[in-house]
């Protein structure tokens, strides 16, 4: 399986769980909880206790914010989309000429399979195995001049502070151009 | 990736000769529609250089082994599944 950063498949996403928690029973409705901190106070006094939990689930389009996927994990980092249809003209407009920092614009070009024109949302990074990924067929892909932007959005609105890696870079650059 | 070339026969086009430090700028219709850019070997091999380097520079760091078997565990369920309501009831309090 070859995977690149910038492409886009359809995988299955969970919601992020948040209140009311829903657990599994065997026999029986799921049992609703109100707040995290009993599910925490509860385990905790089970020992190594575990439940399951009921989420909600769907199958996404998600781009790869990252090609790189070591075997021995197989997980992966993405971005969720969003529809533009769910946006009004003005906000579209807005996404569309990359003036909305949170929101991607996926030039409908690039991406001829994906069925709605969609941006990837900067805000809304998740971790997917790669079985839950269906790999037959990508969506599409941005290139990587749009990637570098969509990167570099992602870093600014996460506030990363790169800023070690940045001078350790830029040293490591001095060094070898002298050597070169 | 880095800034790769594509070689053309000197036959096969006509261009100027561009000095050490000077690029030829091929406009197309007006200044903001640029072509081409004609640069010096010598000024184009530097820039190759450059974006080798800041290519290796990006170069993924692998996961080792350690890294791997901590990920595996943290993924693998490790207590007692707890599913009969009663059980479940009674842990949490409700």
């Amino acid at each position: 399986m070859s995977l690149a950063a910038g492409e886009v498949y359809w995988a299955i996403v969970p919601y992020t769980p948040a209140t009311p928690f829903k657990i599994h029973v065997a026999d029986g409705a799921p049992v609703e909880v109100p707040t995290a901190s009993q599910i925490v106070d509860g385990l905790r006094k089970g020992g190594d206790a575990e439940f399951e939990f009921v989420v909600r689930a769907k199958a996404r389009p998600v781009l790869l914010l990252s090609g790189h996927s070591d075997p021995r994990t197989g997980d992966l980092f993405a971005l969720r989309l969003h529809r533009l249809e769910k946006l009004s003209d003005q906000e579209r407009q807005r996404v569309e000429e990359h003036r909305e920092p949170s929101l991607f614009h996926l030039p409908p070009e690039r991406f001829p399979d994906l069925a709605e024109d969609s941006a990837a949302m900067v805000t809304a990074p998740i971790r997917l195995h790669e079985t839950a990924l269906d790999t037959r067929n990508s969506l599409g892909r941005l290139d990587r001049k749009e990637m570098r932007a969509l990167v570099e959005r992602f870093v600014s609105y996460w506030q990363f502070d790169l800023r070690q890696l940045l001078v350790a870079q830029i040293r490591e650059l001095q060094h070898r151009r002298k050597a070169r | 990736m880095a800034l790769h070339s594509s070689p053309i026969k000197s036959n096969d086009v006509r261009l100027p000769e561009p000095q050490p430090g000077e690029a030829l700028v091929v406009e197309r219709y007006s200044a903001e529609h640029v072509k081409a850019v004609i640069l010096h070997p010598d000024d184009f091999a530097e820039l190759q250089g450059d974006s080798e380097l800041l290519d290796d520079l990006t170069a993924a760091s692998d996961l080792s082994d350690l890294g791997a078997r901590a990920h595996r565990i943290a993924e693998s369920p490790e207590g007692e599944l707890i599913d009969d309501e009663a059980s479940v009831r009674r842990l949490l309090g409700l």
